[in-house]
Order: structure tokens, then C-alpha cells, then sequence
């Protein structure tokens, strides 16, 4: 499901315009992200919940030149589903 | 500890963020979960863009032991849902907070390939200084690193532009063909100078340090000091293209000359002030003498304007009660053995550097016939490689071992194996003439 798709279909479900949608799908992004940033974790009730997430830096190592390169740490956001999200798509399989 | 933001609070954000009422940022909230998970059953990913990807993944039965028992169970595989971000955390909040220096930093990319026009535009705007630096760009073709100090140079001139507008333009028409190094080497003494100048700022500060007897001679001063070295390092490169050592030298000395001064008329007060009164005007005297550079007579004469303004510090923090006119000639002596001893040293750093380069030339020159040799000597090894048409198998040799080192492939040991006729190529005894196709 490709992003177009993925903002028609919500525009369906919440009954709004496509532009209304983007928008407001937006300014959802950033509210999660910021928020994610500010070291919070966000529970979605029947989904799960989203954190910020430190990758330690590490080392590499690139067989072809025999070097060790250091790879830095970042911070990502993490994903984590929730047991009803697992029961939902486990329902539907049975 | 992270804090816990439910579905709830989200929401009431969100609705401060879009704008909107809460129950159309609930309704949005709720369409949004129902739709990924929608999507990922029906099609088995959800791409968000700006937020990343949300997947459906089988995970297949396993088999495990029971714990208690020891038997063999089967865990029954399961739908999950994994998600892998489009952001990298660091940069969102860079984009969030430090836009402007995006942008900047976009915009100065943008400026590198534009320093041509740019270099034009600033001249234009700047009536006197833009013929001096008309007059460089049409003399020679200059790297984009000088340009950028050009366009210091037009911005920072036009406060003090009659001084150093003559000064270049002197140095133009005196030698229209110094080599480009050198003027790189003037232009940061003109940013070294036509800062002070500028900076009104400095003889605010330095003036309330000082009494308020002092201020008025001490902004005068200041001022002369640092006009008069305005011209001297520039004509001194013209006579001697070999002396840009003396330059790089001098701006050094003429950078610690102000904080000097700040420390003499703190310290000293009144009285140092009247001292220091005498020399620069003799300073001023000599300086007009200065913009009419008969080339090598003249030098001395500027070496030494360029040494009195060193010496009201020695005169001033060495003597709080002077005895004026001798410490003055005595310290001017210093001052021209001080030079002197610079100059030589120039010159013999001048020409070890030459003698460098030569070596360094030398070095080239001979690396050039090395590698032609090498380049011969591998060729006759390869000639070597190939030439022989009978090879002797010795111990821990096969087949694919004589392969790969004439032919640097193992491909050939087929053509090998049925040239000779082995019956089984892995039992091959020693000595024996393996022919070479």
C-alpha cells in the first residue's frame, strides 16, 4: 500500500477531503516525532506504542579494504505493536 | 524515565497543532490506526511517507522443547506487525529547530560556484575600492580562495577606502605582474587592518579603560597607528618578490600592537600617555612620505616607521617614569636590529625553501624514471612466465596451482590435463614434465 493509498483510504475512514487529510496527516507526524523526541513514549490503544530508540555507535569492518570504520550512533523511532494489534491480525487469518 | 502519552493526550496535541477541534484529531487518530492495520492485512505493508513503513510479516511454526516435560512442541506461527523508520531522529529535530542554518549553509553551497559574480557585484556597489579590485581580476586569474578574501577585502575597505585604495592601486601600476601568491599575502594584511579601523567598537573599549585625560589622545593614536601600517607592508613586497615571509611576519606584530596600547593606557595613565604622543606623531610625519615608493631607497625608512610602532611598548612597560627622548632613539635602535634580524631570516628561509623545492623537484624527476623501470621489469616477467613450454611438478603442485600462475586463471587446467594426457590428474608423481599448452 503505497502512500497515496494509504491517504485516500484515510481520507474514507475519517471522512475528510484528501488535502484535509495530508495536512492533518502532517502535523500528526510532527506531534508523534516531537513529542517521541522530548523522551516520551506514545501508546496508541490497540496498536502500540511509539519510542525514540539510541543506536549505539559500532564498528564495522569492510573486508576488501581491511579497515575498521566507525559507524555513529543515531536515535530512530521504535515501533512496538501491542497484543490487541496481534490478536487483530491473527483473527482475520483464521 | 520516559513518560507515557496516551491516545488521549496525543490527540488534544494534535489538535492544538492542525488547529482543530479534539474530537475531529480523535476521529483522525482512530482512522489512522484502523487503516494501517487495514492496509497491512489486506496488503501486507503501509508506506507512510515521513514516517516510514509499517509491515505484516508471517512468522513460520518452530519447534521447541517443553520445559517440564522435555517433549517436542510445535509453537504455531503468527502474523506480526514490524515497522522501520523514514527518519532518522537527529536530523528531524535538526530540521525542526535548525532551519535557518539549513538554509544558510544551502544558500553558501549555492554561493561557492557564484563567487565570480558575486566578487563583481560587491566592486560595483563600491566605488573606489572596486577599481583596485577591477584592476586584480583583469591582472591575473585568480583561485576562488582569493576571491572570497577580494570580497572581504571590498566589504571592510570602504570606511578607511582612500588609504587603501591608493595603496593597491600603487601596487598595481608598480608591478602589474606579482605572482598571485603575493597577493594573497597583502590581502589579509588589509583585513588586519581595516578592522581595527573599522571596529569604532575597540577604541570605545579601550577608551573607557582609559582616564578620561587619556581618551582623546589615545583614539587619535590609535588611529595612526594603524593607518600608517597600512601602507608600509604593502610596499615593502613590491621591491623584493622573495620576501613574503616579511609580510606574514609583520601583521602578527601589528595584530598584538593594539592590545598593547590597551595595557600602556590602563596602566600608565596620564603620563604614558604624553610619551606616547611624541613617537606617533613623528609616526605621522613619516607617513605621508610613505605612498611615493621609489622602490629600495625608500625601504629603510619604512622598516623603520614600521618599528616605532613597536616601540612605545617596550618605551611604555618598561619605563612608567621615562626619561623620554633617550629611551625613544634607544628603543628605535632595537627595534631596526630587531628588523634587520627578521629580514635575514626571511631571506635564508626564502632561499632553504627554494633549495626545498628544488629538492622536491629532483625528487620528482626521479620518480618518474622509476616507475618506468618498474614498469619495464614487469614486463619481462611476464615474458619469462610465459615463455617456458615444460613445467617440473614439485611437491604440493597440481594441476590448478600451475594454472593460476601461468595463466592466472584456473580455467586452463582442463587444456592442461588433456595436453598431457593424464589418466587422474590428483595422482601425479613428482618430477614429472608437465607440457604447456
Amino acid at each position: 500500500m503505497t502512500h497515496k493509498q494509504f491517504i485516500n483510504e484515510l481520507a474514507k475512514n475519517a471522512g475528510m477531503t484528501t488535502s484535509e487529510t495530508t495536512d492533518l496527516m502532517n502535523s500528526f507526524i510532527k506531534t508523534l516525532v516531537d513529542s517521541a523526541q522530548n523522551e516520551k513514549t506514545i501508546m496508541l490503544q490497540g496498536f502500540g506504542s511509539f519510542e525514540k530508540k539510541t543506536k549505539a555507535e559500532r564498528k564495522m569492518y569492510n573486508p576488501s579494504t581491511k579497515e575498521y570504520r566507525i559507524i555513529p550512533g543515531s536515535n530512530t523511532l521504535a515501533f512496538k505493536p501491542s497484543t490487541l494489534l496481534k490478536d487483530k491480525l491473527n483473527q482475520d487469518a483464521k | 524515565m520516559s513518560q507515557k502519552l496516551t491516545t488521549q493526550a496525543l490527540t488534544e496535541m494534535l489538535a492544538k497543532e492542525a488547529g482543530i477541534n479534539k474530537r475531529a484529531a480523535d476521529t483522525f487518530v482512530k482512522a489512522f490506526i484502523q487503516t494501517v492495520i487495514e492496509g497491512g492485512i489486506k496488503d501486507g505493508n503501509v508506506k507512510i511517507k515521513g514516517l516510514g513503513t509499517f509491515k505484516v510479516t508471517q512468522v513460520a511454526d518452530r519447534e521447541s522443547a517443553d520445559v517440564n516435560t522435555g517433549k517436542r512442541i510445535v509453537i504455531a506461527g503468527y502474523k506480526k506487525m514490524s515497522f522501520s523508520t523514514d527518519i532518522n531522529m537527529d536530523e528531524a529535530y535538526e530540521s525542526v529547530d535548525d532551519t535557518d542554518i539549513k538554509e544558510n549553509q544551502e544558500e553558501a553551497k549555492a554561493d561557492k560556484p557564484k563567487t565570480k559574480t558575486k566578487a563583481t557585484k560587491t566592486a560595483k556597489e563600491k566605488k573606489e575600492p572596486a577599481k583596485a579590485s577591477k584592476n586584480q581580476d583583469n591582472n591575473s586569474v585568480i583561485p576562488e580562495n582569493e576571491k572570497e578574501i577580494q570580497n572581504e577585502i571590498t566589504e571592510q575597505i570602504p570606511v578607511a577606502p582612500i588609504v587603501a585604495s591608493s595603496t593597491k592601486e600603487d601596487t598595481i601600476s608598480a608591478e602589474p605582474e606579482l605572482p598571485e601568491t603575493e597577493v594573497v599575502n597583502e590581502s589579509p594584511i588589509h583585513n588586519l587592518i581595516s578592522q581595527p579601523e573599522e571596529n569604532e567598537a575597540v577604541d570605545n573599549v579601550i577608551s573607557d579603560n582609559t582616564d578620561d585625560t587619556a581618551e582623546e589622545e589615545t583614539n587619535e593614536e590609535l588611529t595612526q597607528v594603524e593607518e600608517t601600517p597600512v601602507t608600509e607592508p604593502v610596499v615593502e613586497v613590491i621591491p623584493s618578490e622573495s620576501k613574503p615571509t616579511e609580510v606574514e611576519n609583520e601583521p602578527t606584530e601589528e595584530g598584538i600592537k593594539p592590545a598593547v596600547v590597551e595595557n600602556k593606557t590602563t596602566e600608565i595613565e596620564t603620563e604614558s600617555a604624553k610619551v606616547e604622543i611624541e613617537p606617533i606623531e613623528t609616526k605621522a610625519e613619516s607617513a605621508p612620505t610613505e605612498p611615493q615608493p621609489t622602490k629600495v631607497e625608500i625601504e629603510p625608512t619604512k622598516a623603520t616607521d614600521s618599528s616605532k610602532p613597536t616601540t612605545p611598548t617596550s618605551t611604555a612597560t618598561s619605563s612608567v617614569q621615562p626619561t623620554k627622548k633617550l629611551w625613544i632613539w634607544g628603543a628605535v635602535a632595537i627595534a631596526c636590529v630587531i628588523i634587520c634580524a627578521i629580514i635575514i631570516l626571511a631571506t635564508g628561509n626564502s632561499s632553504s625553501e627554494n633549495k626545498d623545492n628544488q629538492a622536491t623537484t629532483e625528487m620528482s624527476q626521479n620518480e618518474v624514471p622509476k616507475d618506468s623501470v618498474v614498469t619495464n621489469d614487469n614486463k619481462p616477467e611476464d615474458n619469462k612466465v610465459s615463455k617456458p613450454k615444460v613445467h617440473i611438478l614439485q611437491k604440493g603442485e597440481s594441476l590448478t596451482t600451475i594454472s593460476v600462475m601461468y595463466y592466472h586463471t584456473k580455467d586452463s587446467m582442463g587444456a592442461i590435463w588433456k595436453l598431457n594426457k593424464f589418466k587422474n590428474p590428483n595422482d601425479i608423481p613428482l618430477g614429472t614434465e608437465i607440457k604447456l599448452p
